[in-house]
């Protein structure tokens, strides 16, 4: 009697659980809305990427050179002239009300001196506001400088970049990253996996592993606790069902789920947002697999904890969020402290974004990503087990 | 068919069954009676294996629930006050997902309808959402889908509370109705004259069965008038209305309530011990007297003894 799943039992909790989630309103919402409106947001809205950056200039030379710099600059796509300036006191107001980001001078005599064999310098100020952004602006910077003055006069010219926050007066260096070039060699960055260094390719296979976690964690620590809330719970308890048939019914429903929103999410991203997908599908969704253990238990858990629906939320978000801040899905974890790397260990959705991305952009599988499968697989097995046990002994 | 011994349950400081000893025999309706917070539905769930004892032990046909609670499950059916249904799903949804989960077919849950939609007349609803029911009709559905599974002992708790009174009337015909096909019920309620319609009562108190017979016996045992007197200074009038009275006063705030049999002598009785006291009397009529005043009647009466 005790001990093997009847399946019969099992079909009807299953049944009864689809029926239950596609009738109320609320849960089916959740089912396909939020995933597919997240991955759109984000797939739009979160961009890393500086695609356009007002300048201003100072030009003290007004020659043809100083002008061919200036144009070369506007030429490459990256910067929109918003105006020339006559002096640095007018910078301060512009960069302060945030009309412009990136500032170029240029001192009187750049065209004879440089001419003439001497060393000039440029000094440019940008805006370090957002230090991402003010980063990959310097990057341009250099790259338009040295194209520029390639060949002809390629060490007689020295940058100075500064990186400056609103509110700091204008010129004080912020983050100051000087050079000058040297003669002959030319540096040539060229990125692999993600070669136009693209921030959707970087996050949306992220927001895969988010969505995943979202729905079925939520799911099934909603439909526990709705069980409780509504008394239901107690007939559950004096029928003769396991706990193991009931947590499997409970569990089974919500995975599909689960599989059904990262397969439509996956799609959307690889066909709208065309993010090369280079790996397997079927390795990505083994992967998945074992990540949904992780997550059903979670939510079996928090079911545990909670007595109210609402209660159940509030827990909720108490495990997504340090999940989601400790996963390196938006914030590298190689910048923690040691000591907070060591709790991103422990935590599912690493791994599982590490393998997303894997799969995604460098196109491996197995070979390379069987640890971080282990201890999904180990994770999973082990927080389903005791979470599990915790509520078959709360049920009996 | 239910033995009961020993059973004892705490909760925290508060003792909510205090070392029961009973039995219930094969095909009656057993009632126990008591106010809110006796202990009547801890008793209930105890019994139906959801909570579990701290000392004792229930049998039922001679099975120890803690130690078989499979095998109990089966032949059991609990009711608790607010009867658990999925609200989302329909009537006929939730008979066939309670049926399933005592591994009933199909065709056998079909079969069964026709009895239960008979009797509780939600035949034509079999469509609706449980959400949308009245409150007795949701009662039955309770009812219904607890009895899907043919049980032999029924557990109800208070399962009229709240329920007008036709719906009352409908839902004992229906436990009648399974007395006489041999199922055994115990049924516990907060009000007196359902208590009646029971073979044997058991009056529960603070977690202990301070009378257990039949309805009758029991009736008679208890005053059946009562009057209420409002006072301005209620501790005087206590003491000096206790010293003619006895026991039988029970003191809320400045209202003071006696149990009697003759009501004009007491009455009179009592105005004239009052005025004696200087007490002033706001207000005296004849009240109903309340179940837990009947109890703290009977037992104050055996402590006198």
């Amino acid at each position: 009697m005790k001990g093997f799943i009847r399946i019969p039992v099992l079909i009807s909790m299953i049944k009864k659980e689809f029926a239950q989630v596609l009738r109320d309103n609320r849960m089916r919402g959740i089912l396909f809305g939020p995933p597919i409106i997240m991955i759109i947001v984000f797939g739009y809205a979160v961009n890393m990427d500086v695609n356009s950056t007002d300048l201003a200039v100072i030009d003290e030379d007004k020659s043809s050179m100083s002008r061919g710099l200036i144009e070369k600059f506007t030429g490459s796509g990256y910067f929109t002239l918003y105006s020339y300036l006559h002096s640095e006191k007018e910078l301060a107001s512009q960069m302060d009300n945030g009309n412009v980001e990136t500032f170029i001078h240029i001192k009187r005599g750049l065209s004879k001196n440089i001419k003439s064999g001497r060393t000039s310098e440029i000094q440019v100020i940008i805006d370090g506001t957002d230090s991402n952004r003010g980063a990959v602006i310097s990057a341009y910077v250099n790259e338009i400088m040295q194209s520029y003055f390639i060949d002809k006069y390629l060490n007689r010219v020295k940058t100075v970049i500064l990186l400056r926050s609103s509110g700091v007066a204008a010129g004080t260096p912020g983050v100051a990253s000087g050079f000058v070039m040297s003669k002959g060699v030319r540096v040539v960055d060229r990125a692999y996996f993600n070669p136009t260094l693209l921030s959707k390719n970087y996050f949306l296979p992220g927001i895969i592993g988010f969505i995943v976690s979202l729905i079925t964690i939520m799911l099934t620590a909603m439909s526990i606790v709705k069980e409780r809330e509504s008394g239901t719970m107690e007939q559950i308890i004096v029928s003769p069902i396991q706990p193991i048939e009931f947590i499997l019914g409970k569990t089974i429903p919500f995975a599909m789920i689960g599989f059904i929103d990262m397969f439509v999410v996956t799609i959307i991203t690889i066909l709208w947002f065309d993010v090369s997908f280079k790996g397997n599908m079927l390795f990505l969704f083994f992967a998945a697999f074992f990540y949904i253990l992780c997550t059903l238990a979670v939510g079996i858990y928090i079911s545990t904890i909670s007595r109210t629906q609402q209660q159940a939320m509030m827990s909720f978000f108490l495990f997504f969020i340090p999940a989601i801040l400790f996963s390196g899905f938006a914030f590298p974890i190689y910048a923690m402290p040691e000591t907070i790397q060591i709790i991103t260990y422990v935590n599912p959705l690493m791994y599982f974004i590490i393998i997303i991305r894997g799969v995604f952009l460098k196109g491996v599988g197995f070979m390379v990503l069987w640890k971080e499968l282990l201890v999904l697989v180990i994770i999973g097995i082990t927080l389903l087990y005791l979470s599990a046990r915790r509520l078959s002994r709360r049920m009996e | 068919m239910i033995a009961v011994t020993g059973l004892t349950k705490r909760f925290g400081e508060m003792i909510a069954v205090d070392s029961l000893d009973f039995t219930v025999n094969k095909g009656e309706i057993f009632g126990i009676v008591g106010p809110d917070g006796s202990g009547k539905s801890t008793l209930l769930r105890m019994i139906s294996s959801i909570l579990i004892p701290d000392r004792g032990s229930i049998a039922i046909n001679g099975v120890d629930v803690q130690e078989n609670p499979f095998l109990i499950k089966e032949k059991l059916a609990y009711m608790p006050q607010r009867f658990g249904l999925y609200e989302d799903l329909t009537v006929e949804e939730n008979i066939f997902f309670f049926g399933r989960l005592f591994l009933l077919s199909r065709r056998d849950i079909r079969k069964r309808l026709d009895t239960l939609y008979g009797f509780s007349r939600l035949g034509p609803f079999n469509d609706r959402l449980a959400g949308k029911l009245s409150g007795g009709m949701k009662q039955k559905l309770g009812l219904v889908c607890s009895l899907v599974h043919t049980p032999e002992v029924l557990l109800l708790d208070e399962p009229t509370n709240g329920v007008d009174p036709v719906s009352r009337r409908e839902f004992w015909d229906i436990l009648y109705e399974l007395l006489g096909q041999g199922v055994t019920i115990v049924v516990t309620t907060a009000y007196l004259d359902e208590a009646e319609r029971s073979n044997r009562v058991a009056l529960m108190y603070r977690g202990r069965f301070i009378r257990l017979g039949k309805p009758k016996s029991i009736r008679n045992e208890m005053k059946q008038k009562m009057l209420q007197v409002v006072v301005n200074r209620p501790k005087i009038a206590e003491a000096a209305l206790k010293k003619h009275e006895g026991g039988k006063i029970i003191r809320t705030g400045n209202s003071i309530r006696i149990f009697t049999d003759t009501v004009q002598k007491t009455r009179r009785h009592i105005k004239q011990i009052l005025s004696n006291n200087r007490v002033g009397i706001i207000s005296i009529e004849e009240v109903p007297p309340r179940l837990e005043d009947s109890f703290i009647e009977i037992i104050t009466r055996e402590e006198a003894c």
